[in-house]
C-alpha cells in the first residue's frame, strides 16, 4: 500500500487528519498519556504526510511521532471518515527505515524478532510435555497457540499451563500446536506488522501456512495475531487452511458447560479490560464477560469500555520505541480503578484476554491491583490447579 | 523567536523547574505547537507553511508550583510565555507569535475533587472535555457544557476563551457555571478567585480570569457547578416560516421563563443543508459504521472512498454548484435567498430540546412547544431533533474535506440583545456575503438577546488571493457587527484575529482591561500580542521572522 | 476663610444649586435620623446630574487631590469621615433618568441614582417587573446596589442583581467615562464591568446600569411545610429538602426555612402551627407560567415530604409573603401577578391599594446576618441559637435567599443583641464556615493586586478610599 505514496503527492488519509481541527484528540491512550502535542493522532498523521511530500526531512526526530502509536484503532471509531490511523501510521514504518528514518531501536528488528521467536518456542517445549502438544501428522485437529508474550515469563507460562488445564476440564481436545523446536513459528508476527514489515511479515506467513496445515482450528490467545493471521496472511500470498480463533471465541459455545461445573462461587469482583484488537479488532466483547460471568465472577467495567476501551499501551511497539509512554499508559488505565471511589481501598483484580495487555498493565499494577489472564482465571474457578 | 542562547537558557532554567525530560527544544516538538485552529492558517498549510509560529522551548508541567515557577523564568529572562492546551481556538489564541514558552497544560488533567452532595467538581485545567464530561456521566454527573469541540478541548481552554456549549441556553455558558478559579498570576504567584464566594468584596476576580485567554496568567484549576445527569431529554423540530418568526418564536419560549437546553435555528440556507443531512442520515439509517479492522483494509474500500469523497469535494469547489457561490458571493447569495427556500420547500428549521429532572423537564418542554406553535412554528416531530443530537458534533469533520479540496471555511459567531438582533444578522449577513457564501443559525439564547453563529465558504485561486478574502470577511464582518450594536465573539475569544477590533468593542473600557493587564503582568510576557492589548505585529512580518 | 479653589470648579461642573458645604449639607442628605455628623474637615456634597458633570467633578478633584465618596441612599456610615482629609460626598440622587427601556429585549439602562423602588413604580405599570422577588433593599440607589457585589434580590428564579447587570457605565479618576457595551454574553476578554461593579466606588463611579428585568409572573403559588421537632434535626431536614428541590430543578421565586420564634416576631404568634417548639418551617412561593410554577411547587413539596415534613397549606407561605413584601414597601410585587389578558396598569392600580411602594409593615429586626454553604447551614443555625441562648437572649432564626451553593442564616435575640455581643456571635460562627458580606477581599494572595489595580485606576488614591482594601492586607 505504501507503494502507492509517490513523494510530493499525499493520500487522502493524511490529508483529511491535517486539516482537521483534531476532533479524535479524546480517543487516543498514546496523546492521553503523553501530552507531547507531537503525538496527537492529528498530528502523527501530518508528520508522516509532511514526510511522503518532502515537506520535513526523513530525520529521526522529524518521524518520530510516527512510531508514538499503538495502532489500538480507537480514533478511527471518532473519525467521521473512519480513516485508519493505526494502520497507516504502522505500515507507514516501513517507508521511514526506507528512508533511513527509522527509530534505532527498530533497526535489525526482524532478525531480534526471529531470535526471539527461536528462544521462546524452545521454552514452550521444554516447559511442557510431549502429550501437551497436539500429535504430530493427525488431520482436523484442535491447536492452541499461546501468545509471544505468554511464552516471555514463567508467569506468563502458567497461563499456557491453566489454559491447557482448562480445555482438559471441559473436555475440549485442544492442545499446543506442535511446534518445530527449532524454527516454529510461534508469534503470529503483529510485531513485524507493527513496523510494517511486510517482506518479513510474508515469511513468516509462509512458515505459518506450513507449520498449521494439518489443523482444523487454531486457537490462539493473542488477538492482534489472530486478526493479522485471518486477516493478512492470504494477501501475503500465504493463505491459511486452519479456521484462526480468539480463545474466547473457541470458549464461547461452551459457556454453559463452564457455568454448570464452576457452580455458585463468592462473586468476585473483576474489571474486565478489552483488548484493543479483541474488542475493536475482532469484535469480541460479550463473549469473555460472559465466561466470566458463567464462573461466577461479577463484572466491573473501566470508564473506558467495550469499543471505547483504552490501550493498554502495550501495542505498536511502543514498549520498545516509547517505554515511558507505554508505561504510562499502563498506568493511566489502571489508575482509573484506584482512583474511583466505588472501589474503596480494596484489592482490584484485572482480567483481559491478551497476553499483551496482562504484560503491559501488569508491569504497572502497583501491590494493590493484580491483572490476570482469563483462561486462567476461569480455570482456577473450575478448582483447576496446576 | 527569541536568539538562541536564550532559548538555551530558557530550556536550561525550565529543566530545573520540571526536569529534562518534560522540557523539549525540539523541531519535532515545537512545530507541534506552532498553531492552533485559526482557519487563516490552516489556508497557508496546503502551500507547506505549516507551522508559523513555532516557540522556542516547550514545557509540559504537572503541578500548579511548577507553573509559577516556569512563569517566574520566563519573566525573569523576559520572555513570551504562551498557555498551550488543546489547541482548538479558533482566533491564534495560542499561536505563539513572537516564540517563547509554551507552557501545555495538558499534563494537569485529573479530578481533583467531585462533591457528589454539593455538586461541584474542582478540576484541572488541563482536563480534556470528553473525557471529563464522560468521567462525571459516570457518577451521576454533567457539566452541561458541550462545545462542538468537546472532543479536541479542555476545560482550561473553555474557562480562557469563555466558550459556550452547545445547551448554554438551560445550563450556561462556561462563565455561569464557574464558582472559583486556580491561577498563576504573570507575576508568577499562585492566586484563588471565589474564595468566600459572593461575600468576598471587591471585584469578581473569577470574571476577570476567564476570558483573559493567557494575556493575564495561566488558569490551572476550576471550581465549577455540576447538574444532574438528566433524566429525561425531549427533543423537537419545529419548522417556522421566516428566519424573524424564528428570532420571535425564540425571544417568547425565552422570555417566558422557560429554559430548554437547546434552541436552534437555522437560516433558509443553513436549514436547507441541515434538512439535507437529514435526509443522508436517513438513507444511511441502519448502517451501525463499519467495525474496526487491524488489518489490511478495505485497502480499496475505505480508501477509495476517501479519495472519492475528496475528489468529488474538490470538484464540487472547482467547478459546480459551490464554484459559481465562491466565486460570486455577491450575485450567488441573493440567488440563493430566494432559491432555497424554495429547494427545500421549507421555511426555517428550528431545533428545540428540554432535559433535566424528569417531571420539571415534562412541563416545560410542553410548555415551550406550545409557545412556538404559537408564534407560528409547525411542529416536524422529534425526528430532526434526535437526527441533531446524534450529528452535533459531525459538521465539524466537515473542514477537512472542505480544505482539502481547496476552499477554505470559517464562523464568525456575535449577540446582541434582541432589538438589535434582525440588523446584526442583516448587517454581518450582508458584509460576508459580499466575500464569500454565508449561512447561519441562532444558539444560546437568553431571555434578553442571542448569539448568531454564521458559516462561510469561500474560495480564491491561490493563497494570496485566498488570504485577503479571508482578511476582507473579517474585517467587514465585525466592522458590521460593532455597528449593529453587537459583540464581536459570543464564544469563541479574541486571540489574535480580532485584536484590532477590541477598541470598537470596548471602546473606553479598554482602559480598564490595560491596568488589569499591566497589574498581573507587569512585563507583558504572559500571550503578548493576544486579546488587543498590544498592537498585533502585521502577520506577514511575524511570518517571515519564524 | 477664603474659598477653596475647588469650589467654583464644583460649581462649574454642577451647577452652584448643586454645590453644598459642610455638616448641614451632610445632615440634610442624610436625614433627622443619622443623628450628628461633624466632618473633620471640609466637606461638599455635590449633587451631579448626568455622567459628564460627574466627570467634570472627578477631574476637578484629581486635580486638588481631594477625595470623594459616592452616596445614594445607603447607610449614613459612609458620610462618617474616617479622616481629615478634604472631601465630596457625590450624592447621586438627582441622577434618576431611565435611558432606554428595552420592552423588546427586557432591559432597561438607567441612571445610577435611581433607586430599585423607584424603577420598579416604572416597570410595574407596563406589566414588567426587576423580578418577582426584587431586592430586599429596595430603596437602594441601582448604584449602590451593583457597585457591592452579593447585594440585592438573590433567589433560585432570578439569580443575583449583578448577574442581571449586563453593563455599567462609570466615570474614572481622571474623568475618562466609561461604558461597558451591552450583550447578553461576549467572549472579548475578561468581564470588565465586574471590575467595577464589585469595587464600591474605590475604582471608578458607577454613573448607569443596564439591567436584564423581566415581565411580572402570569401566577404566584404558595406552600408550607413544618419539620416536626419529633424528626432527628428539622432543620437539617429543611436545608436538605431544599437542596433536593434545587437538585430536581426547581426555580422557585423564594424559599424560607423559619423556627418557630422567628415566625412569631417576624409574622405573630398565630402563624406558628401548633407543636412546632424546636421544629420549623419551610414557607415558598414559586411564579410564572402557571404550570411551571405548579410542578416547582410540587417538587419542593415532595423534596419536603421525603425530609419528614407535613403540608401545612398555602396560607402561612402567603402571609410570609404578603408581610415580607410590605415591609419592604414592594407591595406591588407582592399581590400582583399578571395573569396573561389582564390590564398591567388597572391591576399595578389594584396592587397599590393593597399596599403599593411606602405602604410599609415592619419586620422583627435582625442581629446577624451570614453566607453559607448548605451544609453548613444546620450546624450554624444549632451553634448561633445556643450561643445567643448562653448569652441570655431567647433566639430566632430564619434562613433565606437560597440558590444551589448555599443561602443566608438570619439571627436574632431577643432582646436584641448589642454590638459586642453580635461580634462575639460572628467570631464563633467564622470557624464554621459563616461569612459576613464583604467582610474579606477574598484570597489575601489577590490583595496586592486589588491595591495595584486602584493605584492604576487611581494614582491620587482619590476614589472612596474608606473602601479601598486595607494596606495590612496588601503588603
Ligand atoms: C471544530 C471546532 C468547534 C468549536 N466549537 C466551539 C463551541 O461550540 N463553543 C466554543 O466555545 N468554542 C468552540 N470552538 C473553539 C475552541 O474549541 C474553544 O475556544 C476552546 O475553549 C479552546 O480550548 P482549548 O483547550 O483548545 O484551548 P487553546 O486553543 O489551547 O487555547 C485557547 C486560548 O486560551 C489560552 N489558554 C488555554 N488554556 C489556558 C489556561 N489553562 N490558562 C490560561 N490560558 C489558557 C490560550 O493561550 C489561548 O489563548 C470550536 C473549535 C473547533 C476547532
Ligand atoms: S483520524 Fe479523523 S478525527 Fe482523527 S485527526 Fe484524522 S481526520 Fe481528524
Ligand atoms: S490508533 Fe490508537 S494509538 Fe494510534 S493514533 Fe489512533 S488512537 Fe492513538
Amino acid at each position: 500500500m505504501s507503494d502507492s505514496h509517490v513523494a510530493g503527492k499525499n493520500d487522502p488519509a493524511t490529508e483529511h487528519c491535517t486539516y482537521c481541527p483534531k476532533l479524535c484528540r479524546h480517543a487516543c491512550p498514546v496523546a492521553a498519556a503523553d501530552t507531547r502535542e507531537a503525538l496527537v493522532t492529528q498530528q502523527k498523521m501530518q508528520a508522516l504526510g509532511e514526510l511522503r511530500v518532502g515537506r520535513r526531512p526523513w530525520t529521526e526526530d522529524a518521524a518520530a511521532p510516527v512510531y508514538g502509536c499503538t495502532g489500538c484503532g480507537l480514533c478511527t471509531r471518532y473519525c467521521s471518515h473512519e480513516i485508519p490511523v493505526g494502520e497507516t501510521l504502522l505500515t507507514a514504518r516501513r517507508e521511514l527505515a526506507a528512508h533511513g528514518a527509522a527509530a534505532p531501536v527498530t533497526h535489525n528488528f526482524a532478525q531480534r524478532f526471529a531470535a526471539r521467536d527461536r528462544a521462546l518456542v524452545s521454552a514452550l517445549r521444554s516447559r511442557f510435555t510431549a502429550t501437551d502438544f497436539a500429535p504430530r501428522g493427525a488431520q482436523g485437529k484442535v491447536g492452541f497457540l499461546p501468545g509471544c508474550d505468554s511464552c516471555a515469563s514463567e508467569d506468563g507460562l502458567t497461563d499456557v499451563e491453566r489454559t491447557l488445564a482448562l480445555f482438559r476440564a471441559l473436555g475440549l481436545d485442544a492442545r499446543l500446536v506442535d511446534l518445530d523446536p527449532a524454527a516454529g513459528p510461534l508469534c503470529g508476527g503483529m510485531p513485524l506488522a507493527s513496523l510494517g514489515d511486510d517482506v518479513a511479515l510474508a515469511e513468516l506467513a509462509r512458515r505459518h501456512a506450513a507449520s498449521l496445515a494439518s489443523y482444523e482450528v487454531v486457537v490462539m490467545s493473542c488477538p492482534g495475531c489472530v486478526g493479522l493471521m485471518r486477516t493478512r496472511f492470504a494477501a501475503l500470498g500465504a493463505p491459511l487452511s486452519a479456521r484462526i480463533v480468539h480463545l474466547t471465541e473457541f470458549l464461547a459455545p461452551h459457556t454453559e458447560r463452564l457455568a454448570r461445573q464452576a457452580g455458585t462461587g463468592p462473586g468476585a469482583r473483576v474489571h474486565y479490560h478489552d483488548p484493543c484488537h479483541l474488542g475493536r479488532g475482532l469484535g469480541v466483547y460479550e463473549a469473555p464477560r460472559k465466561l466470566l460471568a458463567a464462573a461466577g465472577m461479577e463484572t466491573a467495567e473501566f470508564a473506558w469500555s467495550h469499543a471505547d476501551s483504552q490501550c493498554s499501551g502495550g501495542g505498536g511497539l511502543l514498549p520498545i520505541t516509547m517505554p515511558e509512554t507505554s508505561r504510562a499508559m499502563a498506568r493511566r488505565r489502571l489508575g482509573e480503578l484506584e482512583a474511583n471511589p466505588d472501589n474503596g481501598d480494596a484489592p482490584i483484580r484485572v482480567v483481559t484476554a491478551c497476553p499483551t495487555c496482562k504484560r503491559s498493565l501488569g508491569r504497572a499494577a502497583s501491590g494493590r491491583t493484580e491483572v490476570e489472564d482469563i483462561a486462567s482465571v476461569l480455570a482456577r474457578a473450575l478448582g483447576v490447579t496446576t | 523567536m527569541i536568539h538562541p542562547s536564550q532559548a538555551e537558557r530558557l530550556a536550561s532554567a525550565c529543566a530545573k523547574v520540571v526536569g529534562s525530560a518534560r522540557v523539549s527544544r525540539a523541531t519535532s516538538d515545537r512545530h507541534s505547537y506552532a498553531r492552533d485552529q485559526w482557519p487563516r492558517v490552516l489556508i497557508g498549510m496546503r502551500d507547506g507553511k505549516g507551522a508559523p509560529f513555532p516557540p522556542d522551548v516547550v514545557a509540559w508541567p504537572t503541578t500548579t508550583a511548577e507553573v509559577a515557577a516556569l512563569v517566574r523564568v520566563a519573566r525573569e529572562l523576559g520572555v513570551p510565555v504562551v498557555p498551550y492546551a488543546a489547541g482548538s481556538g479558533v482566533c491564534g489564541g495560542a499561536a505563539p507569535i513572537y516564540g517563547g514558552l509554551v507552557i501545555d497544560t495538558k499534563p494537569m488533567d485529573r479530578i481533583l475533587a467531585l462533591d457528589t452532595r454539593n455538586a461541584t467538581v474542582r478540576v484541572q485545567a488541563g482536563m480534556n472535555g470528553e473525557r471529563f464530561e464522560r468521567e462525571l456521566n459516570r457518577r451521576g454527573f454533567t457539566l452541561g457544557h458541550f462545545p462542538s469541540s468537546i472532543y479536541c478541548s479542555t476545560v482550561g481552554g473553555w474557562l480562557a476563551a469563555r466558550g459556550a456549549g452547545q445547551m448554554s441556553t438551560k445550563y450556561g455558558k462556561i462563565e455561569d457555571m464557574t464558582l472559583g478559579l486556580e491561577v498563576v498570576t504573570g507575576r508568577g504567584d499562585i492566586v484563588r478567585t471565589g474564595v468566600d464566594g459572593r461575600a468576598a468584596a471587591g471585584p469578581d476576580w473569577t470574571q476577570v480570569f476567564i476570558g483573559s485567554e493567557g494575556t493575564l496568567g495561566v488558569l490551572t484549576e476550576g471550581t465549577l457547578r455540576l447538574r444532574r445527569s438528566p433524566e429525561l431529554r425531549i427533543l423537537r423540530g419545529f419548522e417556522l416560516p421566516t428566519v424573524d418568526a424564528g428570532m420571535q418564536a425564540i425571544r417568547a419560549v425565552m422570555q417566558r421563563g422557560l429554559r430548554p437546553a437547546v434552541v436552534r435555528l437555522y437560516d433558509p440556507f443553513d436549514s436547507f443543508l441541515a434538512m439535507r443531512h437529514r435526509a443522508e442520515a436517513a438513507a444511511a439509517a441502519g448502517d451501525e459504521g463499519a467495525a474496526y479492522v487491524p488489518t489490511p483494509p478495505p485497502a480499496k474500500g475505505l480508501a477509495g472512498r476517501l479519495a472519492r469523497s475528496l475528489a468529488s469535494a474538490r470538484q464540487r469547489v472547482q467547478d459546480t454548484l459551490l464554484a459559481g457561490a465562491l466565486a460570486r458571493p455577491r450575485i450567488l447569495n441573493p440567488v440563493l435567498d430566494s432559491l432555497v427556500p424554495k429547494l427545500a420547500r421549507k421555511g426555517c428549521l428550528l431545533i428545540v430540546g428540554c432535559e433535566g429532572a424528569a417531571r420539571r423537564t415534562e412541563v416545560e418542554a410542553r410548555l415551550t412547544f406550545a409557545e412556538l406553535e404559537r408564534a407560528g412554528g409547525r411542529d416536524l416531530g422529534e425526528g430532526p431533533g434526535l437526527n441533531w443530537l446524534k450529528k452535533r458534533y459531525a459538521v465539524s469533520y466537515r473542514q477537512s474535506t472542505l480544505f482539502a479540496a481547496g476552499a477554505f471555511a470559517d464562523t464568525m459567531e456575535v449577540a446582541s440583545t434582541w432589538e438589535r438582533l434582525p440588523d446584526l444578522y442583516e448587517s454581518v449577513r450582508e458584509a460576508i456575503g459580499r466575500h464569500a457564501m454565508v449561512m447561519a443559525h441562532f444558539s444560546h439564547a437568553y431571555p434578553e438577546g442571542c448569539s448568531i453563529y454564521f458559516t462561510f465558504v469561500a474560495h480564491a485561486p491561490d493563497r494570496a488571493r485566498m488570504e485577503r478574502v479571508y482578511d476582507a470577511i473579517w474585517s467587514d464582518g465585525l466592522s458590521a457587527a460593532a455597528r449593529a450594536g453587537g459583540t464581536i465573539s459570543h464564544h469563541h475569544g479574541v486571540g489574535l484575529s480580532k485584536g484590532a477590533f477590541m477598541a470598537e468593542e470596548h471602546r473606553e473600557s479598554m482602559a480598564i482591561l490595560r491596568s488589569l493587564k499591566s497589574v498581573m503582568d507587569p512585563d507583558g510576557v504572559m500571550n503578548p500580542g493576544k486579546l488587543g492589548l498590544a498592537a498585533p505585529p502585521r502577520l506577514t512580518d511575524v511570518a517571515r521572522a519564524s | 476663610m477664603s474659598r477653596h479653589p475647588l469650589e467654583p470648579a464644583l460649581e462649574a461642573a454642577v451647577g452652584a444649586d448643586h454645590v453644598l458645604f459642610g455638616k448641614r449639607a451632610l445632615m440634610q442628605i442624610a436625614g433627622k435620623a443619622a443623628g450628628d455628623i461633624e466632618p473633620p474637615a471640609p466637606t461638599w456634597v455635590v449633587q451631579p446630574a448626568s455622567a459628564a458633570e460627574v466627570a467634570d467633578v472627578l477631574r476637578a478633584c484629581s486635580r486638588e487631590r481631594v477625595m470623594v465618596v459616592p452616596w445614594g441612599t445607603g447607610s449614613t456610615h459612609a458620610l462618617h469621615a474616617r479622616d481629615e482629609r478634604t472631601r465630596v460626598v457625590l450624592d447621586m440622587r438627582r441622577m434618576t433618568n431611565v435611558l432606554h427601556l428595552d420592552e423588546t429585549s427586557l432591559v432597561v439602562h438607567a441612571q445610577a441614582g435611581l433607586t430599585a423602588r423607584t424603577l420598579e413604580e416604572l416597570l410595574i405599570p407596563r406589566g414588567l417587573t426587576l423580578g418577582d422577588f426584587p431586592p430586599a433593599a429596595l430603596g437602594s440607589t441601582l448604584g449602590g446596589l451593583l457597585s457591592a457585589r452579593g447585594a440585592g434580590r438573590l433567589t433560585p428564579r432570578h439569580g443575583f442583581l449583578e448577574d442581571a447587570c449586563l453593563g455599567v457605565s462609570a466615570v474614572l479618576a481622571d474623568g475618562r467615562t466609561i461604558h461597558t457595551r451591552v450583550a447578553p454574553r461576549r467572549a472579548t476578554g475578561p468581564d470588565l464591568s465586574r471590575v467595577l461593579m464589585g469595587s464600591e466606588g474605590t475604582l471608578g463611579i458607577i454613573t448607569g446600569v443596564v439591567l436584564r428585568i423581566d415581565r411580572r409572573p402570569e401566577s404566584r403559588l404558595y406552600g408550607a411545610h413544618a419539620f416536626p421537632p419529633t424528626l432527628d434535626n428539622p432543620v437539617a431536614a429543611a436545608i436538605e429538602a431544599v437542596k433536593r428541590a434545587l437538585a430536581e430543578d426547581a426555580r422557585p421565586t423564594a424559599m424560607g426555612v423559619y423556627d418557630p420564634a422567628a415566625l412569631a416576631a417576624h409574622y405573630g404568634a398565630e402563624a406558628v402551627p401548633g407543636d412546632l417548639a424546636g421544629g420549623c418551617v419551610l414557607v415558598t412561593a414559586t411564579a410564572g407560567l402557571v404550570d411551571l410554577a405548579a410542578a416547582d411547587l410540587a417538587i419542593i413539596g415532595d423534596a419536603a415530604a421525603a425530609g419528614g415534613a407535613q403540608p401545612l397549606g398555602p396560607a402561612l407561605a402567603e402571609t410570609w409573603w404578603t408581610m415580607r413584601a410590605r415591609a419592604y414597601g414592594m407591595g406591588y410585587a407582592a399581590a400582583a401577578p399578571l395573569p396573561p389578558g389582564s390590564d398591567a396598569r388597572r391591576s399595578a392600580l389594584e396592587a397599590a391599594k393593597l399596599g403599593g411602594p411606602g405602604a410599609a409593615g415592619t419586620l422583627a429586626p435582625v442581629d446577624l446576618e451570614v453566607y453559607a454553604r448548605l451544609d453548613d447551614l444546620p450546624r450554624l443555625y444549632a451553634t448561633g441559637v445556643a450561643h445567643i441562648r448562653a448569652q441570655g437572649a431567647e433566639p430566632r432564626a430564619h434562613i433565606g435567599r437560597f440558590d444551589s451553593a448555599g443561602g443566608i442564616l438570619f439571627l436574632a435575640g431577643a432582646p436584641a443583641l448589642d454590638q459586642a455581643a453580635r461580634e462575639k456571635l460572628a467570631d464563633v460562627l467564622a470557624p464554621l464556615g459563616a461569612r459576613r458580606a464583604r467582610a474579606t477581599f477574598g484570597d489575601p494572595a489577590l490583595a496586592k493586586y486589588l491595591h495595584d489595580l486602584k493605584r492604576e485606576l487611581d494614582p491620587h488614591g482619590i476614589l472612596n478610599p474608606d473602601r479601598a482594601p486595607p494596606r495590612a492586607e496588601a503588603a
